[in-house]
């Protein structure tokens, strides 16, 4: 579990100075040719990764061989086989189909989550970075103050102050991604609140979220995909971690996290089948997206 | 050991993830005896710091020798690995930016104190041999700046003890890289006049770098002009300062505040790219002299009896060449 | 990434008297005073707003005094209890005494044991230690070493197996990990106990730092310093691989970038042996970040790595805290998340302070 400025650092890391180096150049006539060049060199594997997991969210529960929810009380902890590829769990329930079921919840309630948290925290962002002064400095305090915070004890401190459901799943989620998307957004347009092709916008009369939603935002573009996939990651994780200690999302309801819990006292039985596929499924869909996230860090680094 | 380098038909391939590679450094023949001093000049991006790094076995990683040969002091191939205890006592390098050369978190004692380590001088010694040394270079109250850190020192003041972590072993070769570029006219008189100080003491031989033909002038017995990445002409200074036969290198000289009698003048256009080898002349596109013949014939080299010219029309017949036709 | 972004902005040297111009060398008192200070300010606005923070939280979960009375109390009963706990005063009364209460160290009362939460997160504390200070080190092992090898050479062999395995680690939910770990080396291997806490029972002799492997080893107790480390190692393995990946990535990039740097190759080009060069100019130089991510690290592993416990039945903060949640009894959750933060806050300083201490740049004015 990876907390909130931890994971700040990696991605800086990652993506080395997280300002912009093209001050001085309005972007706005290199941004499809730079849309092109993305998708031709999105990385091959997690990308096909992403797309089966998309199109599992989609059509998955119309094409799934049992009822994820049909107990069998003469099926149970069925090891895998060809009736259950990936076996049966304590009620008999088909592990194969809870899996694919769970992904629209997982994936989508941390979707629904993260783009809520980076659309207001970029535009926040964005904001407070073209505003400066001291709305820019009391936001930053706020941040810092944030991320003193323990990620997952802040989420369960949360889920105690805004009681136990899906809605406020996605409420802890988007307010944990949010300050995030601040600080990244706020980072690389600062440098650019001085720039002439700015001052120029200013007097030829734009008016000020006009610049800052239209010219000065897509400057950003690249940082926040990158940090979109990756915050995606972190938040299926957390809903997983959540689960797993018995927040969110309650059994029988197919969720990856809960099915890993309620497998777990059946491991040292030895039916490790309950447990372990829908861990390997967050650690695919996490791999994938941590794969994304590094490419448009690249991106940031490689042609800007 | 006649030849303390010498490089012949030397080419640099740097590779690129999920890119075509570069070649920054085509064709660079290149002698320095000892105790020559030899200038490589030509405009920034034309190959000059990367053949200067080939030399120090300093390469960045993803960087080789790609074709052609390439010799130090006689017996180390540059095509291999270097073994480090060669820099230092046989080569040594003066770098461009004097401030990010020097170590930020180590005190200017204690850094020159690692180069005397290498150079073999007796951990007790350290100190005050590197005081001495920084005296020697007619540095004022060595003992002070010895104990301060490198942030806290000009320019000029890094760079001379630059020179001093470079000169304390005693190399017979030294690779000076644009070492005046950062500094301001009188500073860069005088670690000139360092520079020249030690090369006559110590017989050593000099590579320098620069695109300044002032202190190439100065420094400098013999010249070798670069043009992305091809050594286009060599020869004695005063020659190519005054009747050069590549018109590079005239309009190199030319565009030098070196001629002030007549307004100084640019070449127009850029280098060209250096994702592919050249075999024909790369100056065509921006050479006033150039023919048809120059864009479809490859190019070999005219020797002479001091130097020599890569070009199909020279601008003048080169002494001692036979024939003056391209070989 | 400095976290404290806002007292940098303002430092100058014309608070400080005038220096000597023979003495540029040493900093003068009066800047390191004022940076001390300065730290320590921002150390007590970040706790005091944090506090704020668990203090709007525990007004809004629940209204305490309902909690503490039950279901069938009248009217008068739960305005006495409110009076008594002092809930109908304002809300900034409130607030202060929650300062002041905090000061004490009083984090209120569990109302599932009716114990204070101080003393209770101050028992379970040396269990939390034990595990973070275990997964530290093992992170430490793998991620310094492997972070400088891997950005020596970029790209290289060994970049792409620390990349890779820093990757899974990030990839791979802790808790998950942990169960595979128990399946594998309690249930099939059979190498390891059950995940059943620490080894407490195996020490005979009387605890000393409250850390069993410690203890043990400093009675002289070796079977019982084997058994803790078996109880330890499983919990200690799976927690690092989540902070290990992190320090990797920094450590690695700030080689990176020293080895890119020009003073690298310059060193190596005035004839300094690479070994020297390596020790010498690159752990001072990749020193800042990594202590930086240490801190973060430190302070991350302090708020009990609370899945990891509660996998391995591991009695720390962490587990108390999900006990604690589970009868939405909130006072523990808020006081373990209230010194995890100002834990955090603490060590990021320190690590600040030290970076002060250490780089030349920082610390003595030109």
């Amino acid at each position: 579990m990876l907390r909130l400025e931890q994971l700040v650092v990696l991605y800086a890391g990652l993506t080395g100075q997280m300002t912009a180096n093209r001050a001085d150049t309005h972007p706005r006539r290199t941004r499809l040719a730079r849309a092109a060049v993305w998708i031709r060199r999105l990385p091959l594997l997690p990308t096909i990764m992403l797309a089966i997991t998309f199109l599992v969210i989609l059509i998955g529960p119309a094409i799934v061989p049992h009822d994820p929810l049909q107990p069998n009380p003469a099926n149970v902890l069925e090891a895998p086989s060809r009736g259950h590829w990936f076996g049966t769990n304590g009620f008999g329930m088909d592990v194969f189909s809870r899996v694919i079921a769970a992904a629209r919840i997982d994936v989508g309630v941390a979707v629904a989550g993260v783009t809520v948290g980076a659309v207001v925290g970029s535009i926040l962002g964005a904001t407070v970075a073209y505003t400066g002064g001291w709305v820019d400095a009391i936001v930053q305090k706020a941040i810092e103050v944030l991320q003193s915070f323990p990620l997952f004890l802040f989420a369960l401190a949360l889920f105690a102050a805004l009681g136990d459901n899906t809605f406020n799943l996605v409420v802890v989620i988007s307010s944990i991604s949010l300050p995030w998307y601040v600080r990244v957004v706020r980072s690389v347009i600062s440098p650019l609140r001085e720039a002439d092709w700015v001052k120029a916008l200013q007097n030829a009369g734009a008016s000020g979220p006009r610049i800052v939603v239209l010219e000065l935002l897509p400057n950003a573009t690249s940082q926040v995909l990158g940090l979109f996939a990756l915050s995606t990651a972190l938040a299926i994780q957390v809903i997983a971690a959540l689960a797993f200690i018995g927040l969110g999302v309650q059994p029988p309801f197919p969720e990856w996290g809960s099915m890993i819990n309620t497998g777990a006292p059946f491991l040292l039985q030895g039916a490790w089948w309950v447990s372990t596929f829908p861990g390997v499924a967050v650690v695919l869909v996490v791999i994938s997206l941590h794969s994304l996230s590094r490419f448009f860090d690249a991106e940031t680094r490689g042609i800007g | 050991m006649g030849e303390v380098v010498l490089l012949s038909g030397a080419g640099i391939r740097i590779d690129r993830k999920a890119l075509p590679p570069l070649y920054p450094v085509q064709n660079v023949d290149l002698s320095v005896r000892i105790g020559d001093r030899t200038a490589l000049v030509g405009e920034s991006g034309c190959g000059k710091s990367l053949t200067a790094r080939l030399l120090t076995g300093l390469l960045p990683p993803n960087a080789v020798l790609d074709r052609g040969s390439a010799t130090l002091l006689g017996e180390f191939d540059l095509g291999e690995e270097f073994p480090d205890e060669v820099r230092g006592s046989r080569v040594a390098m003066i770098f461009q930016d004097p401030v990010s050369v020097l170590d930020p978190m180590a005190g200017i004692g204690v850094q020159i104190g690692r180069a005397l380590a290498a150079a073999g001088v007796a951990k007790a010694e350290r100190r005050g041999a590197a005081v001495d040394l920084l005296g020697s270079l007619h540095i004022p109250d060595p003992e002070e700046v010895a104990r301060k850190y490198p942030h806290q020192l000009s320019g000029g003041m890094c760079q001379r003890v630059a020179i001093a972590m470079a000169l304390a072993p005693k190399p017979d070769l030294l690779i000076a890289d644009e070492p005046t570029t950062s500094l301001d006219v009188t500073t860069e008189v005088q670690v000139l006049d360092l520079l020249e100080e030690y090369l006559d003491s110590s017989g050593a031989s000099l590579i320098l770098i620069s695109h300044d033909l002032n202190v190439v002038d100065r420094l400098a017995e013999s010249v070798t002009v670069m043009y992305a990445g091809q050594s286009v002409e060599h020869g004695p200074i005063a020659d190519i300062l005054s009747e050069p036969a590549h018109p590079y290198s005239r309009d190199l000289v030319r565009s030098s505040v070196l001629n002030r009698g007549e307004a100084a003048h640019s070449i127009a256009g850029t280098l060209p790219s250096i994702e592919n080898v050249t075999r024909t002349c790369p100056y065509r596109v921006r050479c006033s002299e150039a023919r048809s013949a120059c864009s479809d014939t490859s190019l070999g080299q005219v020797p002479s009896s001091d130097g020599f010219v890569r070009c199909l029309f020279p601008l003048k017949k080169m002494p001692g060449a036979a024939g003056g036709e391209p070989v | 990434m400095a976290l404290s972004t806002g007292p940098e902005l303002d430092r100058d040297g014309s608070t400080g008297p005038p220096q000597g111009a023979d003495e540029p060398a040493s900093a003068t008192r009066v800047d390191v005073f004022m940076y001390v200070a300065r730290k320590l300010g921002s150390l007590v606005l970040v706790s005091v707003l944090v506090a704020t923070l668990t203090f709007v939280v525990s007004r809004a979960t629940a209204d305490p005094s309902f909690l503490m009375v039950g279901q069938d109390a009248t009217d008068e009963i739960i305005a006495a209890r409110r009076a008594e706990m002092g809930l109908d005063q304002p809300m900034y009364r409130q607030w202060a005494s929650y300062m002041a209460d905090l000061v004490r160290g009083d984090l209120g009362i569990s109302r599932r044991t009716f114990a204070p939460v101080g003393g209770e997160i101050f028992e379970r504390l040396p269990a939390t230690v034990e595990l973070a200070g275990a997964a530290l080190l093992l992170s430490l092992l793998v991620a310094i070493p492997g972070g400088i090898r891997a950005g020596l050479r970029p790209d290289g062999w060994i970049d792409r197996l620390v990349g890779s395995i820093a990757q899974l680690g990030a990839a791979i939910p802790n808790f998950w990990l942990g169960l595979m770990l128990i399946y594998f080396g309690f249930y099939w291997l059979g190498w390891f106990p059950a995940p059943t806490g620490r080894g407490l029972f195996a020490l005979e002799s009387e605890s000393v730092t409250g850390i069993v492997t410690i203890d043990a080893i400093l009675a002289r107790d070796w079977s019982a310093a084997r058994d803790s480390v078996g109880y330890l190692l499983l919990p200690a393995v799976t927690l690092a691989s989540g902070v290990m990946p992190p320090i990797l990535n920094v450590t690695r990039n700030a080689a990176v970038s020293v080895v890119n740097s020009a003073y690298y190759e310059a060193a190596l080009s005035f004839g300094v042996p690479r070994r020297v060069v390596q020790r010498r100019l690159l752990l001072p130089n990749i020193s800042a970040p990594v202590i930086n991510i240490l801190a973060i690290t430190i302070g991350f592993l302090m708020g009990g790595a609370v899945l990891v416990e509660v996998v391995f039945s591991w009695p720390g903060l962490g587990s108390y805290a999900v006990a604690a949640m589970d009868s939405s009894d909130y006072n523990p959750v808020l006081g373990v998340v209230l010194l995890a933060s100002v834990t955090y806050v603490l060590v990021y300083q320190i690590a600040d302070l030290v970076t002060f201490a250490m780089d030349p740049r920082l610390r003595i004015s030109r």
